[in-house]
C-alpha cells in the first residue's frame, strides 16, 4: 500500500521522473526569437509611451502599469511604466466635473491645468495630452514587443508580482511590485523596494534594464525539464494554487501553451515548467477559470476532491476554445507540474468562427453567492455551483462578441465503502450566441459603469482596434449599450473604479497603440455630458514616424 | 416611360477606402485592406411607401401601393397606366453604431442608398439618438418612429414622411431635427397598434372621448408634421416595452409626431401596462421520469419553490387581437387582450421551458406569430430561447392543449436535437413566419385558387386543357420528372424563416399545402407513415412519410433516388466491406469472414446501394451471383435522422474515442481508494464506458441465463488499456524499484506501447464519471503498480464487441451517471435510446430479428454482425477442444467493416454568405409589398432581400 501524500524526496527520489513518461513524447520546441532585430544602444524613452500594448491597474487602484512595445524597433527595448493613479484621477476629476457643469472644454481643461485639445484629428478628447512625467513614478526597460501582462497577488501574505509577456526575448519578464490591497496596507513587506511604487526586476536603478534573473523562458537551465519558452508569447493568465500560482501563456506562432509556476518563497523564482503542443492553431489569449469555493470547502474538510485549475484559450487560427487544466503533480517528488487539454469546444455561432482574440470569464454572480457562504459551508457553496459563469470572446472575423456559458458539474461516486460522495467536478462550455461589433475586435475585459442610480453595473468592454471603438455590452440587458469612440489604435484596456474622497468614480483607460498615449474614458452614467467619451489624455500623443 | 420629378440626388455613395490596418503581429504579416460600405452594423428596419416629394396632403401611401418595379434611380418615378407616378418603397435601416437611419430606395436601380447631404463626402444618413433598438412605420407611411436606448437619453424619434428624403425645403437633418420625446427608461421593442375608431370618431387619448380633441402641451404643434388620422386606420398608438419598468407603455403616435423639433420632453404616455409573472414552479418530478430495465432515470430536479420573477419585457408580436410579449427576466411569454391598445388586460402566459433541463428558467427574446390560421385553424408562436439561442414553438390557438413548447413526436429518431426545440449550428437571432402560395391555374376554369392542398388520391380526376371538370388538388402533384409540382423549393403554405447568426436562414415547415403529396407510393410503417395502404397513391415516391414535418427543418431536396434527382434517399455508396487491422480487404465471398446483416422481420426489404435499390434476403444479406454481400437497413421513418453523408467504421474492439490518450492516476492497493484509475477530466460515463456491473445488468435484462452472467459479463466488460511507456531502461528508477519488478520483466510482461501484450488490459468492474474501478489485473496488481508508477496514459476499449464510429457523428451511446450512485449506466430516456455504438457479435450464420435485444440500431443504421464460419476441419478440431462456438471464426482485434452512407437529409437554407463570410444577420421580416423576406446585417451587407419563390437572395443594399 502506498502513501503518496507523505512521500518524501528521500524515499522516492525519482517519482517525478517516473511520472514524466507520457510527457517525453511531447516534442520540444526551440525557443526561436523569430525575425526581430532592434536598434542597439538606443535606449527607449523613459518618460514617454511608445506603442503601448499592455495596461494593468493594481488591485488597490494606486498604480497603472503600462508596457510599451517599441513596435517599430526604434530602440533597443520596450519599457514598463508605473503611473500614479491618484495623480491621474486628480487630473481627470476637474475635467469631468467641469464638463458636467456645462463648462466649455477650455475652462474644464484649465481647471485641470491643461489646455484645450488643438489637434482633435489626431486624438479625441477635450484637453491636450498631459505629459507622462506628471504621473510617472517608476520605469524599467524590458525587451521589445511586450504583448501582455497580468498581476498576481500573493494569496498567503503580502506580495504582488507583475508578469509581462515579451515577444522579442522571448520571455515572460516579471516584476515585484507594491501589494496595494487594502488588507495589506501598512505591512512593510507589501513593498519590495520600501517605496509606494516599485518595479523590481533586477535593474541597477530606476530606468535601468531588467536583468536575466527576471526573465523566465530564455534559459533552459532555469527549469527542471530544461525547456526554453516557445516563440511569440502573447496572452497570459494566472490561477492561484496551493502549490504555486499557475500561469499559462499562449504562443501564437508555435501552436503551444506554456506553463509557468510562480512561488513567492524567497529565493524561488517563477519557472517555466511545461508546454503543451500541439494545441489549436495560433493560440492568442487566455482566461483563468475561477476555482469554485466549494472545492476549497471540501478539501478543507480533508476530503479529496479533484478539480484542477483551468484556463480557457482562444485561437486566431482555429474555430475553437480549449479548456486547459493545470496539474500540480504534487504527489511526485520533485513535483513537475504539467497541463492537459480537458475540453475543446467548436465555435459555430458566426459565419467563420476562427480568429478569436480576447477572452474573459465572468463569474460575479457565483462569486457573490460564494461570498455569502461561510468558507467551510459545503452545502451553501455547493448551491453556488449551480450558477453558471459567462464567457465572452472577441472574434475578429466577422467582428463579434461571442457569448458562452461555463457550467460546473459535480461528480458523485461511491468510495471504497460504497458511500456516494462528491468526488470531483468538471466544467462544460457552450458558445451560444454572437453580438456584432465593428472591424478589428481584439481585447475584451470586464469593467463597471456607474449606473444612473449610483450603483455599479457590470459591462463587457470589447476593443475594436481597426475601427477605433470600444463597445460596452450590458450582460443584463443583453445588448450593446454604449459605443465609445477612441483615438487611433485602441489596444489594451484597464479599469479604475472606486471612491475618491467619498465620491464614486469609474474610469476606463485605453492604451492607444498607434499614437502612444492612454486615453481616459468616464464611465459614470450620471454624467451624460462625459459618459462614454474620452475626457483626458495621459501622455502627449505621438503619431508613428510614417504618419508624421 | 419615366419622368424626373425632382432634382437629382447625388450618387448614393459606396465608399471603398483602404484602411491600412496596423497589425500587432509579427513582421511577416501583411497589411489588411478593408473595404468600407455605406451601411454598417445595421439593425431593425421599417418601410415607408412614398409618392414623389411634394405630393399633398403628404407623400405617404399604404405599403400595399408599392411594388418591386425598378426606376432608373431614386429621383425617377415610373408612370403607371393611369398616368400617376408610382410610389417608391423606402427602407429605413437603423445604423446601430452611428445612431443613424439609412434610407434605401428599393425601387431605384442605381443609387439606392440615399445620401442626405451630397455636399459631404460619404453617405450621410439621418442622425437620431445613439443605440437605436427598434423602428416602426405607420400603415399609411405617414411617419416612422425610432426607439433609442442612448445612455441617459432613452427616447423615441419621429421621422415624418416628408423628411426622410433630401429636400430643398429643409436643411440637412441633424440630431435635433425630429419630433422626439424622452422615455422613462430604456426601450426594448416597439409596435404600432390602432385604437379603433367608433362611429367614425377617434379618441386622442385612451381616457379621452371619441371625437374630442386631445391634450396638447407647449411642446406640441398639432399636425405640424402630418396627420396620421388621414391613414384611416384608427388612432395609432406606439406600444413600447420598457424592461426596467416591467411593462408596456402606450404612447399616442400623433402627439409624438406633433412635438416641436428640438424639444425632448417626457413622452406623452397614454397608458402603462405592468406585466405580471404568474408561473408554476419549475423542476421535474423526483418520483417520475422514464424507467426501464437495466437503465437509470435521468436526473429529475426537485420542483423549485414558487419563485418570484420580475418581468423584463422584450419583443412584441400581435395576432388576432392578442399581444404577445417575450420576457428576458421570467419564464413567461405574456399574452394580452389587445383588441384596442387602450385598456389591454393580461391573460395566462405561455410557459417557456425545457424538457432536457426542466429546472432551467427559460427566458425569451425574439418572437413571431403565424400570419394566418392553418387549415385546421391553428396558430403558432415561435420564440427564441435566450440561453441557448434555439427556437421553441407554442400553439396559441384557442383550443391549445398546452401552454408549454410543443414537443416532437418520436424524438428517438432525431436525438441530435432537443425534442422541444429547433436547434441549429448557429444561434437563432430572429424569426419570421410567412404565408404564401404559388397557386396553379385550373385549365378548366382559368382561375388560380389559393390555399388548395395537393391531393395524392389516385381516384381523383386530374386536370388538363380538355377536361370538363377536375380536382384542383391534382394540379400540385409532383411531376414524373420532378420538375414541377410539389417539391422542396416550392413554398406553399406557412413557413418559419429562422435567421441564424452563422449567416444562414433555416426554413421550417408549419403547414405545407403539398405535404400529402410528398411521400412513398405505398405508405408503410417503416416509412414512418401514420396509416398504411396497399394501394399506391399519386405521391412523389419519396421514401418517407416524414419528408415534411410541421415545425421541423424543411428538406432542400426530394428524398428519393432517381435519375432526375440523384441519390437523395438514405442508402450506401457500396456494399459494406470487411478488412483487417491493416486495411487488407476480405473477399466478400469468403465464408470465414464476419458478416454484417440487415435486421430481418421488420418489413423492410431493400437497401439502396449506389443508385439502385437491391433486395435483402431472409438471411439479412444481399444475394449476388458470386455469393452474399453484407447489408444494413437504413431507417427512413424520418429522413432527418441521417444528418450527414459519412463514412462508418465498425471496428472490432476499437478504443472509445473520448478515452484515447487520457492521463490518470493509477491507484492499486491504496488506502482510501478503490483500485482503479482516477481522472476528473476524462468523464468515463460521458465517454460511454460499460463496466462489468453494467454489462451484467444488461445481459440479465436481455434474458441471459443467470448461470452465464458472471462469465459473459466479464467477456464483454470494457478494458482499461495502459498505453504508457515504462521509465527508460537506464533510468535510475529501476535501481530503486526493488525486487517487485525490473525493466526487462516489465517489458516481458506488458510489452512496449507499440507491441503491447494483453496484460496491459484490465477489466473495468465499475465505472463512474471520474474514475473506473478495476478488476484483477492478469499480471497482478503489484506488477502493474511497479511497472506503471502513478500517472499513466490509458484508453478504454470494448471487449468482444464491434465499436461503431461515424466519421461525423462519432461514437454514439446513452450512458449517463446514475443520479443515485454515480455509476455509469444507460439512460432510460427513450429519446436517446437509439444512441448506440456497440455491436455484440452473434454466432456465424445467424441473422437477428429487429426485435432481438442484441440487434444494433442507431438513428441511421440497423444491423447485426455474425461471426465467420470455420472450415469443416477447423470446426471439428475446435469442437474436439470443447470450444463453445466451435465453428465460429475468432474475430481479430482491429477487423473492421467500412461503409459510406449517402442521401443524408439536407436542410433547406438560404445562404447569405454568397459574396462574403463577413455576415452577421440581425433581424428578419416580411415585406408584403414585394413578397420578399428582409434581412438586416450586423456586418457590411446592410439590407438583404430574399425571394421566397426562389429561396435565394434577390437583392442587397449596402
Amino acid at each position: 500500500m502506498r502513501e503518496k501524500h507523505a512521500r518524501s524526496a528521500a524515499t522516492t527520489p525519482l517519482r517525478g521522473v517516473r511520472k514524466r513518461s507520457f510527457r517525453w513524447a511531447i516534442p520540444l520546441l526551440a525557443g526561436a526569437a523569430g525575425c526581430f532585430t532592434s536598434s542597439e544602444n538606443l535606449s527607449p524613452p523613459l518618460t514617454e509611451l511608445y506603442f503601448p500594448t499592455a495596461l494593468v491597474v493594481s488591485p488597490g487602484k494606486t498604480a497603472l502599469y503600462v508596457a510599451s512595445s517599441d513596435f517599430d524597433l526604434a530602440y533597443d527595448g520596450g519599457t514598463l511604466h508605473a503611473l500614479d493613479l491618484a495623480l491621474v484621477r486628480g487630473r481627470v476629476r476637474p475635467i469631468v466635473e467641469g464638463l458636467g457643469d456645462g463648462l466649455g472644454a477650455a475652462a474644464a481643461c484649465a481647471a485641470a491645468g491643461l489646455t484645450e485639445n488643438r489637434d482633435p484629428l489626431l486624438y479625441p478628447g477635450p484637453c491636450a495630452g498631459a505629459p507622462l512625467v506628471d504621473f510617472l513614478r517608476r520605469t524599467q526597460i524590458i525587451g521589445a514587443f511586450a504583448s501582455g501582462a497580468t498581476l498576481v497577488p500573493r494569496t498567503d501574505g503580502p506580495g504582488s508580482r507583475l508578469f509581462v509577456t515579451v515577444r522579442g526575448d522571448p520571455s515572460v519578464t516579471y516584476f515585484d511590485v507594491v501589494d496595494d490591497r487594502p488588507e495589506r496596507s501598512g505591512d512593510p513587506a507589501a513593498s519590495p523596494c520600501g517605496a509606494a511604487f516599485c518595479l523590481e526586476c533586477g535593474a541597477s536603478a530606476d530606468g535601468g534594464r531588467c536583468n536575466s534573473d527576471h526573465l523566465v523562458g530564455p534559459d533552459p537551465n532555469d527549469n527542471q525539464r530544461r525547456l526554453v519558452l516557445p516563440a511569440e508569447p502573447v496572452g497570459i493568465a494566472a490561477s492561484p494554487s496551493s502549490e504555486g500560482d499557475a500561469l499559462l501563456v499562449a504562443h501564437q506562432t508555435a501552436s503551444a501553451v506554456s506553463l509557468l509556476v510562480n512561488h513567492f518563497t524567497p529565493g524561488q523564482k517563477p519557472s517555466l515548467e511545461f508546454y503543451l503542443t500541439p494545441v489549436g492553431n495560433a493560440p492568442t489569449e487566455i482566461a483563468a477559470v475561477p476555482v469554485p469555493a466549494y472545492v476549497e470547502a471540501v478539501r478543507a474538510a480533508g476530503t479529496p476532491f479533484a478539480y484542477p485549475p483551468g484556463f480557457l484559450v482562444s485561437y486566431r487560427g482555429a474555430p475553437q476554445i480549449d479548456l486547459i487544466r493545470y496539474h500540480d503533480d504534487i504527489e511526485a517528488a520533485p513535483f513537475r507540474p504539467f497541463v492537459t487539454r480537458a475540453l475543446s469546444v467548436g465555435i459555430g455561432v458566426n459565419s467563420v468562427g476562427t480568429d478569436s482574440r480576447g477572452i474573459v470569464v465572468e463569474g460575479s454572480e457565483r462569486a457573490a453567492c460564494e461570498a455569502a457562504c461561510a468558507q467551510t459551508d459545503r452545502a451553501c457553496n455547493r448551491t453556488c455551483l449551480d450558477i453558471p459563469m459567462d464567457v465572452y470572446i472577441a472574434n475578429r472575423t466577422p467582428a463579434s462578441l461571442l457569448l458562452g456559458r461555463l457550467q460546473t458539474v459535480v461528480v458523485e461516486s461511491a468510495d471504497e465503502n460504497g458511500i456516494v460522495r462528491d468526488s470531483s467536478a468538471y466544467d462544460t462550455l457552450a458558445i451560444y450566441d454572437s453580438i456584432p461589433l465593428a472591424f478589428g475586435a481584439s481585447k475584451v475585459a470586464l469593467g463597471h459603469v456607474i449606473e444612473p442610480d449610483g450603483s455599479l453595473g457590470l459591462r463587457v468592454f470589447t476593443v475594436a482596434f481597426d475601427s477605433r471603438f470600444v463597445f460596452s455590452y450590458d450582460p443584463a440587458e443583453r445588448r450593446v449599450d454604449a459605443v465609445i469612440r477612441t483615438g487611433r489604435g485602441p489596444h489594451s484596456i484597464a479599469f479604475d473604479t472606486g471612491e475618491d474622497g467619498g465620491v464614486p468614480y469609474s474610469y476606463l483607460y485605453i492604451g492607444h497603440f498607434t499614437d502612444s498615449y492612454v486615453g481616459v474614458v468616464d464611465l459614470d452614467m450620471r454624467r451624460p455630458a462625459t459618459f462614454g467619451s474620452l475626457v483626458a489624455t495621459i501622455g502627449v500623443p505621438n503619431p508613428p514616424r510614417e504618419s508624421k | 416611360m419615366s419622368v424626373a420629378r425632382r432634382p437629382a440626388l447625388g450618387l448614393a455613395a459606396l465608399v471603398f477606402s483602404g484602411l491600412g490596418a496596423v497589425i500587432l503581429g509579427a513582421c511577416t504579416q501583411d497589411q489588411v485592406t478593408v473595404a468600407v460600405r455605406s451601411l454598417e452594423r445595421s439593425g431593425p428596419v421599417s418601410f415607408l411607401c412614398l409618392q414623389p416629394p411634394g405630393t399633398l396632403p403628404g407623400p405617404g401611401v399604404p405599403q400595399t401601393a408599392c411594388d418591386s418595379h425598378l426606376a432608373d434611380d431614386a429621383s425617377t418615378y415610373v408612370i403607371d397606366e393611369s398616368g400617376a407616378p408610382k410610389p417608391h418603397l423606402y427602407a429605413l435601416v437603423t445604423q446601430t453604431v452611428r445612431g443613424e437611419i439609412a434610407v434605401v430606395d428599393l425601387n431605384a436601380a442605381t443609387g439606392s442608398v440615399i445620401d442626405q447631404d451630397p455636399a459631404t463626402p460619404g453617405a450621410t444618413f439621418l442622425p437620431i439618438g445613439a443605440q437605436p433598438v427598434d423602428i416602426v412605420s405607420t400603415p399609411g407611411s405617414g411617419a416612422a418612429f425610432v426607439a433609442v436606448s442612448e445612455p441617459g437619453r432613452p427616447a423615441i424619434y419621429a421621422l415624418p414622411a416628408t423628411r426622410v428624403r433630401p429636400s430643398d425645403a429643409y436643411a440637412t437633418p441633424t440630431y435635433t431635427s425630429w419630433p422626439a420625446c424622452l422615455l422613462p427608461s430604456t426601450p426594448s421593442s416597439m409596435i404600432l397598434l390602432a385604437d379603433p375608431a367608433v362611429g367614425g370618431e377617434e379618441r386622442a387619448s385612451c381616457d379621452g372621448e371619441y371625437g374630442e380633441p386631445g391634450p396638447v402641451d407647449d411642446r406640441e404643434t398639432a399636425l405640424s408634421h402630418g396627420d396620421l388620422s388621414l391613414e384611416g386606420q384608427g388612432r395609432q398608438k406606439l406600444l413600447v416595452t420598457l424592461p426596467d419598468d416591467g411593462g408596456v407603455a402606450v404612447i399616442d403616435a400623433q402627439r409624438l409626431l406633433d412635438r416641436n423639433e428640438g424639444t425632448l420632453g417626457p413622452c406623452p404616455i397614454d397608458d402603462f401596462v405592468p406585466l405580471r409573472v404568474d408561473v408554476p414552479p419549475l423542476g421535474g418530478d423526483p418520483g417520475g421520469g422514464p424507467t426501464g430495465a437495466a437503465c437509470v432515470t435521468p436526473p429529475q430536479p426537485e420542483p423549485g419553490a414558487a419563485a418570484t420573477y420580475t418581468a423584463r419585457p422584450a419583443d412584441l408580436a400581435y395576432s388576432e387581437g392578442k399581444l404577445y410579449v417575450s420576457d428576458t427576466g421570467a419564464p413567461a411569454i405574456h399574452v394580452l387582450d389587445a383588441a384596442s391598445p387602450c385598456g389591454m388586460s393580461e391573460r395566462e402566459s405561455l410557459l417557456p421551458s425545457s424538457l432536457a433541463e426542466p429546472a432551467r428558467v427559460v427566458t425569451t427574446s425574439r418572437i413571431a406569430v403565424s400570419p394566418r390560421p392553418t387549415s385546421d385553424l391553428k396558430r403558432f408562436l415561435y420564440a427564441v430561447d435566450v440561453a441557448d439561442a434555439s427556437a421553441m414553438v407554442f400553439d396559441i390557438s384557442d383550443d391549445a392543449p398546452t401552454r408549454s413548447p410543443l414537443a416532437r413526436p418520436n424524438p428517438e429518431r432525431t436525438p441530435w436535437n432537443a425534442a422541444d426545440r429547433l436547434q441549429f449550428a448557429g444561434a437563432v437571432k430572429d424569426i419570421v413566419l410567412i404565408a404564401r402560395d404559388a397557386a396553379a391555374t385550373n385549365p378548366v376554369t382559368g382561375a388560380a385558387a389559393s390555399g388548395v392542398a395537393c391531393d395524392p388520391n389516385p381516384e381523383l380526376t386530374t386536370c388538363s386543357a380538355t377536361s370538363m371538370s377536375c380536382d384542383e388538388g391534382t394540379l400540385y402533384r409532383t411531376s414524373a420528372e420532378f420538375d414541377t409540382g410539389a417539391g422542396p423549393q416550392k413554398l406553399r403554405g406557412q413557413f418559419a424563416f429562422l435567421l441564424l447568426s452563422s449567416g444562414l436562414i433555416a426554413i421550417a415547415d408549419i403547414e405545407d399545402y403539398d405535404a400529402a403529396c410528398r411521400g412513398p407510393y405505398l405508405p408503410t410503417a417503416e416509412a414512418g407513415c401514420a396509416t398504411t395502404s396497399d394501394t399506391a397513391i399519386a405521391s412523389s415516391g419519396e421514401v418517407s412519410c416524414n419528408v415534411v414535418v410541421p415545425h421541423a427543418p424543411r428538406s432542400a431536396s426530394y428524398v428519393v433516388t432517381s435519375d432526375y434527382v440523384g441519390r437523395r434517399s438514405p442508402g450506401l455508396q457500396g456494399y459494406p466491406l470487411l478488412g483487417d487491422v491493416n486495411g487488407t480487404l476480405r473477399a466478400p465471398t469468403d465464408p470465414s469472414a464476419a458478416r454484417m446483416r440487415a435486421l430481418v422481420g421488420g418489413g423492410a426489404e431493400s437497401l439502396v446501394i449506389g443508385g439502385a435499390a437491391v433486395p435483402i434476403g431472409a438471411d439479412g444479406l444481399i444475394a449476388e451471383s458470386d455469393g452474399p454481400r453484407n447489408a444494413v437497413l437504413m431507417d427512413v421513418s424520418d429522413p432527418r435522422s441521417h444528418i450527414v453523408d459519412q463514412g462508418w467504421s465498425l471496428i472490432y474492439e476499437a478504443p472509445l474515442p473520448a478515452t484515447k490518450d487520457r492521463i490518470g492516476d493509477l491507484r492499486l492497493g491504496e488506502a482510501g481508494s478503490a483500485d482503479g484509475v482516477y481522472d476528473a477530466t476524462t468523464r468515463f460515463c460521458a465517454s460511454g464506458v460499460q463496466s462489468r456491473a453494467m454489462v451484467r445488468e444488461l445481459l440479465e435484462s436481455w434474458g441471459e441465463p443467470e448461470a452465464n452472467l458472471d462469465a459473459r459479463s466479464l467477456e464483454l466488460a470494457d478494458r482499461l488499456q495502459i498505453t504508457a511507456e515504462f521509465p527508460a531502461e537506464k533510468n535510475a528508477y529501476w535501481d530503486t524499484a526493488g525486487p517487485a519488478c525490473s525493466y526487462q520483466e516489465c517489458q516481458s510482461l506488458f510489452g512496449l506501447v507499440t507491441t503491447p501484450t494483453l496484460l496491459r488490459e484490465i477489466p473495468i468492474e465499475e465505472a463512474y464519471e471520474d474514475h473506473v474501478e478495476l478488476g484483477t489485473a492478469a499480471a497482478g496488481s503489484e506488477k502493474v503498480e511497479c511497472c506503471f508508477p502513478a500517472l499513466v496514459t490509458f484508453e478504454v476499449r470494448p471487449e468482444g464487441q464491434w465499436t461503431v464510429l461515424g466519421d461525423a457523428s462519432g461514437f454514439l451511446h446513452h450512458v449517463i451517471a446514475d443520479p443515485a450512485t454515480g455509476a455509469c449506466r444507460n439512460s432510460c430516456d427513450g429519446a436517446v435510446s437509439r444512441q448506440n455504438g456497440r455491436v455484440i457479435q452473434t454466432a456465424s450464420g445467424l441473422a437477428l430479428e429487429s426485435t432481438s435485444p442484441y440487434a444494433f440500431r442507431n438513428p441511421m443504421l440497423e444491423l447485426s454482425i455474425s461471426a465467420g464460419l470455420c472450415s469443416a476441419d477447423e470446426c471439428k478440431s475446435r469442437c474436439a477442444e470443447g470450444a463453445s462456438l466451435p465453428c465460429d471464426v475468432v474475430t481479430a482485434r482491429g477487423d473492421q467493416f467500412r461503409l459510406v452512407t449517402q442521401g443524408a437529409f439536407v436542410p433547406l437554407f438560404v445562404d447569405l454568405r454568397g459574396e462574403t463570410t463577413d455576415v452577421q444577420p440581425q433581424t428578419i421580416g416580411f415585406l408584403p409589398a414585394t413578397g420578399d423576406v428582409t434581412v438586416t446585417d450586423g456586418s457590411l451587407e446592410g439590407l438583404v432581400l430574399v425571394n421566397p419563390a426562389s429561396v435565394a437572395v434577390s437583392r442587397k443594399y449596402f
